[in-house]
């Protein structure tokens, strides 16, 4: 199939008052990793239980591998492997039979079966807890096997949620070490997070997502441009902001000053030089500055262009 | 008084759903009234029959037959009901088997004749032998056929002593001796030289009603055994506490272990005591049991019985690791105590090894106090040994709570 | 196939589940066990209902009669009516009913009193008089009773006015056989009136013997198994169907909250999403909900037919019967759990409702042979658990039509819970 892994279009999901998705369109290509950013509350997870079929939209469809997930579910939903954000297994029952369980619902049988359970258990490194219950396990192993059963039947798309939230650091390596290498074996990804570095470690390409919309789509380095080449410097006061803000805005170079939560964000063209600037501006209104740090060009910067708050509240 | 505020937070967990607790409530209301049915309770609404139906197929029509249809027409347990004339033995049975007669009563042809020349009051009657209805109607039958020989042997003795003393062979007035003799008999009987008067142990010497009796006996059964029954919702706040890590954090913040396990033994004494005072405000207003007639005896039982379910609750909801643990925990002794404490079936009737086992049971001493108030009138001074075999259950349960508790 | 095997998964998660178990099996079992200890142990016909022996204290007020010194019975003397009773009651074919000791008034109550004794029996003093027609009213024998007690006073009470009856024959007998000549104008003289009641007082006990053999008793029906079943069967078969039927409906309802489980777990999103059809997921649901109860009922029904020896029916009725309640149990659980949104509000439904409709459909078992059995018979019929319970009783008692046409009423009612039920699921998954 030469077209889009995935294509979505104009999708759109009320809940009541509340437009958790809107307009929201975009397309992936085969092989590549996509991941949708933004914080929590955007609307990521309705965006995803739309694409996968849970969700039905209010208008718009979805088309998996050239399958609509409307008109051909059956068809659609076999090309997809998903990755909950919540460990969606049975505790009680062994790791293995849940990889058998789900295997069969998957359509996969006998020795075929049986040996792709041996394969993902390799893969996510639970070989040797197979046939213990899985509410014994920790946290992290759980998320692999979560992980684990979306590969099961080798899906030539893999949806993954938020898969490395409230776990250790070692089991957050793994999956995205696994990602890469799945990505390279061909399988098209869309991995949605609030982990900006994440976003860019992994993705051929980034939508950025706000209030139920993508406000910004491209490459890591597209994005970045929209921001240019600013630096972002961060800084807490002691003193009324509105009396330091006009005098920092009169700092040439001072392109965009926003707050937040009592912190001051300035992007700015060259922080070496306008640095020492931005501290006389203080001083001279009587504020005297708390913290300071300054940032290169990141997608946090380019959220916060875009949006005004941070991509981490 | 750290113990008093977890008390408060379980009580809070406890009834923030009420729903849960007004079955606690209706529950044993709802088992209370059908086991007092069974066993007595209401005789019935208004002035309905709650005799047993017998249909009664006669097979003659003459005075005799007259004679025995009214004599089990002023019966107390058995109401006649007719049956048609083509009606036959087969008819009967089947009507008997799908229960729309407790029993049916065949007066075959013939009958007076057997019972003028043979003094034999032969009856024939289908019922259930294996039935509690099929035993109280035959007995009943016999009681009836055999004040009917009585007089049947009258007649004949009558008529005999006519025959001799009159030097006569008239059978038409030895029919008439035969006739009269029967009839006084039979009429003799509804008002017998020897009646039985039936009394008992009653408080204040008033009698007491039979549909009282049964509630007496289901009232205090049930209010112990959903008691028991509430503790799987109480234990397992203290397992959810002990699961979410609440329970490290309390400990980490200088609580004393004792303080946690007096507020939770609290909150579990107080959901019980109030589950207690509702039904026996049910059972004071609505089932004519008098419990406010000894009101500290009734208080300190009910105090004693819920400090015992209180400390079983402790020891289920220390010893359960999961929930379902605890239902489990809390509904064998439920069942067990219940049965064999003599909740659900008078102690009385019940084998001999049964009633020496109940004294082991704590709902027994439950049951025996409350009984004793209400139908012996019993106060404080009686009901002691029942409120001391609480308070020993109570700490037969709370030691090993304790010890396990401090264990872990 | 995929609903097989998420029934299948289900049933071994059900099977795993130590709570499941002790509902599907334990407490059934545990009730019979528990009767049956209650009522006599355990054990196939030889297992008898065990009548309580009652200590009775029986008080003699009696005076006698001065015109009748000595009363002779059975090669005894007596000088009242009321030694007689005594030395009656405390003959060796009582002394399993009752322990009986000689006592005054006060004495007699104080022991019932202070639990001694369950029963004071107290012999008026003109009961001599009263049984020889020397008293133109009658007299009472007083049955002073331990409130707490029920059967055994009953049945001394029964067995001393019985023995109280033999004795009243005489003095009926008499009254009659003399009205009866004095209205063909011939009277009889003292000596033969004497010897006229003696006569009548023996032919009074042999009455008794002979009346039982003219009552002749027939069951209601051939269709009887040909396996007598003793009382103490019949409880534990009243007491198990009872149950069983009781927690068939907790397993049915209890499998289909697995569904509001899984939702909450997130398995069930997970499956909705994987090739499977909505509709697959749903009966593979049903399914295993269908198939615990079919485990459940066909275990209790062998376990009470093994252990026990209970007679459940012919085996058309009973199969009938299985069929209804495993298809009415689990289509019952279906429709009951598309009404509820989460577990939290299931706990609710197994607390109130389906205690509330178990216990008013098996409501019979404990009704019968009580005032209220009639009313009972016609008031579970409200409740599905009621229809199985009547269904169940016509198989025990062999009746197939009856138990087709039950079991006809109860697929009925499965089918309009299966109908709603599934028509609210696919709705709310759609």
């Amino acid at each position: 199939m030469n077209g889009p892994a995935i294509r979505v279009q104009n999708l759109d999901k009320n809940f009541g008052d509340v437009h958790a998705v809107h307009g929201f369109s975009f397309e992936l290509h085969q092989g590549e990793i996509f991941s949708l950013l933004g914080p929590n509350g955007a609307g990521k997870t309705t965006a995803i239980g739309m694409i996968s079929g849970l969700l039905k939209p209010d208008t718009g469809d979805v088309w998996l591998m050239g399958h609509s997930i409307q008109q051909d579910a059956e068809a659609a939903k076999a090309e997809l492997g998903v990755v909950p954000q919540d460990i969606a297994l049975y505790e009680d029952i062994s790791a293995r039979a849940n990889l058998n369980f789900w295997g069969k619902m998957y359509s996969l049988r006998g020795s075929e079966l049986n040996e792709r359970v041996a394969e993902v258990l390799e893969l996510v490194g639970l070989e040797d807890r197979a046939t213990g219950a899985v509410s014994k396990f920790s946290g992290g192993m759980k998320r692999r096997l979560n992980v684990g059963v979306a590969l099961l039947h080798q899906p030539r798309i893999l949806i993954m949620d938020e898969p490395t939230v409230g776990i250790d650091p070692q089991s957050r390596r793994r999956i995205l070490d696994s990602v890469k290498q799945l990505r390279d074996n061909g399988v098209t990804i869309l991995y949605t997070t609030h982990y900006m570095e994440e976003a860019q470690e992994l993705s051929d390409r980034i939508a950025i997502m706000d209030h139920g919309e993508i406000i910004a789509l491209g490459t890591h380095q597209e994005l970045i441009d929209i921001v240019g080449e600013l630096d972002r410097i961060t800084l807490t006061i002691i003193g009324e902001s509105a009396k330091v803000k006009p005098v920092w805005q009169a700092i040439e170079g001072v392109k965009k000053i926003s707050s937040e939560n009592g912190t001051l964000h300035l992007l700015v063209t060259d922080s070496n030089q306008i640095l020492p600037e931005v501290f006389a501006a203080a001083s001279s209104v009587g504020v005297r500055i708390n913290s300071v740090q300054v940032q290169e060009p990141n997608l946090e910067a380019v959220f916060l262009h875009l949006t005004g708050r941070a991509l981490r509240d | 008084m750290k113990f008093i505020d977890i008390a408060l937070k379980d009580f809070y967990q406890l009834f923030k759903d009420w729903k849960p607790a007004i079955f606690l409530v209706i529950a044993p209301i709802l088992f209370t009234l059908m086991f007092g049915f069974m066993f007595g309770g209401f005789s019935g609404p208004g002035n309905a029959d709650q005799r047993l139906p017998v249909a009664v197929l006669s097979e003659e029509d003459n005075a005799l037959t007259e004679t025995i249809l009214t004599s089990f027409s002023t019966s107390k347990v058995i109401r006649v009901e007719m049956a048609d004339n083509d009606a036959s033995l087969e008819s009967l049975r089947q009507a008997v088997a799908d229960e729309d007669y407790a029993a049916a009563l065949i007066i075959p042809a013939g009958f007076s004749q057997q019972v003028r020349e043979k003094s034999e009051v032969a009856l024939t009657a289908v019922l259930d032998e294996n039935s509690t209805a099929g035993i109280s109607v035959q007995q009943e039958i016999t009681t009836i056929t055999s004040q009917m020989q009585t007089a049947a042997n009258a007649g004949s003795s009558a008529a005999a002593l006519y025959a001799q003393q009159a030097g006569t062979t008239n059978s038409a007035e030895m029919e008439a001796v035969y006739n009269n003799a029967f009839n006084t008999a039979m009429q003799a009987w509804q008002s017998p030289p020897v009646t039985a008067v039936e009394s008992q142990t009653a408080p204040n010497g008033s009698q007491q009603s039979g549909d009282e009796n049964a509630f007496a006996q289901s009232l205090p059964g049930m209010m112990a055994q959903f008691a028991i029954a509430g503790l799987m919702g109480a234990a397992e706040i203290i397992i959810q506490e002990r699961k979410s890590g609440a329970l490290d954090r309390m400990l980490g913040m200088a609580v004393r272990r004792r303080a946690v396990l007096a507020g939770h033994w609290l909150a579990m004494f107080g959901m019980i005591f109030l589950q207690f005072i509702i039904l026996v405000t049910f059972g004071q207003i609505f089932l004519r049991l008098d419990f406010l007639a000894a009101p500290l005896a009734t208080l300190a039982l009910s105090v004693a019985s819920c400090a015992f379910v209180a400390s079983l609750g402790l020891l289920i909801g220390i010893l359960a690791k999961i929930p379902e643990q605890s239902a489990i925990f809390a509904l064998i002794p439920m069942f067990i105590f219940s049965g064999l404490g003599g909740a659900w079936v008078p102690l009385d009737i019940l084998g001999e090894s049964v009633q020496k086992i109940a004294r082991f049971t704590p709902v027994y001493w439950i049951m025996t106090g409350f009984r004793d108030i209400l139908l012996r009138g019993a106060g404080l001074t009686n009901i002691w040994p029942s409120i001391l075999a609480l308070l020993g259950f109570s700490a037969i349960f709370l030691i090993p709570a304790v010890l396990l508790f401090n264990k872990k | 196939m995929k609903s097989i095997t998420i029934a299948l998964k289900d049933l071994s998660r059900a099977f795993r589940s130590m709570f499941a178990l002790a509902f599907m099996f334990g407490v059934p079992i545990l009730m019979a066990l528990l009767f049956a200890f209650l009522f006599g142990g355990v054990g196939g016909s030889d297992a008898e209902f065990s009548v309580p022996k009652t200590t009775v204290q029986i008080v003699n007020l009696d005076a006698g009669n001065e015109f009748v010194p000595t009363f002779e019975f059975e090669n005894q003397s007596a000088g009242s009516l009321g030694e007689m009773l005594v030395s009656i009651l405390q003959k060796e074919n009582f002394t399993d009913l009752m322990t009986l000791s000689l006592a005054d008034e006060t004495e007699a109550r104080s022991a019932v009193d202070e639990r001694e004794a369950g029963l004071a029996i107290i012999i008026p003093a003109d009961f001599t008089d009263a049984l020889i027609g020397m008293t133109e009213d009658s007299t009472a024998i007083e049955f002073y009773k331990d409130p707490e007690l029920s059967l055994g006073p009953q049945i001394t009470e029964s067995i001393v006015m019985s023995v109280v009856d033999g004795f009243s024959s005489g003095v009926i007998s008499m009254d009659a056989i003399l009205k009866g000549l004095g209205e063909q104008g011939v009277e009889l003289s003292p000596a033969q009136q004497a010897q006229l009641i003696q006569s009548l007082t023996q032919e009074g006990e042999a009455n008794g013997q002979t009346q039982s053999s003219a009552l002749t008793i027939l069951p209601p029906t051939d269709n009887t198994p040909s396996e007598p079943t003793s009382l103490l069967q019949t409880i534990i078969r009243s007491i198990m169907g009872g149950m069983m039927i009781f927690y068939a409906f907790y397993t049915g309802v209890s499998a289909a909250q697995t569904i509001l489980q899984e939702q909450e777990r997130g398995t069930l999103a997970r499956l909705f999403i994987s090739p499977t059809p909505t509709r697959t997921i749903l009966n593979g649901k049903f399914l295993a909900g269908f198939l615990m109860i079919v485990v459940q009922v066909i275990t209790l029904l062998t376990f009470g037919r093994l252990v026990f020896r209970v007679n459940w029916g012919p085996f058309p009725s009973l199969a009938v019967f299985t069929v209804g309640l495993v298809a009415l149990a689990s289509s019952f659980g279906i429709f009951v759990m598309s009404f509820v949104k989460d577990t939290k509000q299931a706990g609710i439904i197994y607390g109130a409702l389906l205690t509330f409709t178990g216990m008013l459909g098996i409501s019979s078992i404990f009704t019968v042979g009580t005032s209220a059995e009639r009313a009972f018979e016609f008031i579970p019929l409200m409740v599905p658990q009621g229809w199985a319970m009547h269904a169940l009783q016509a198989s025990w008692e062999g009746n197939l039509i009856s138990s087709l046409l039950l079991t006809g009423g109860m697929l009925v009612w499965a089918l309009v819970f299966f109908l709603i039920g599934n028509a609210r699921f696919k709705k709310r998954f759609a």
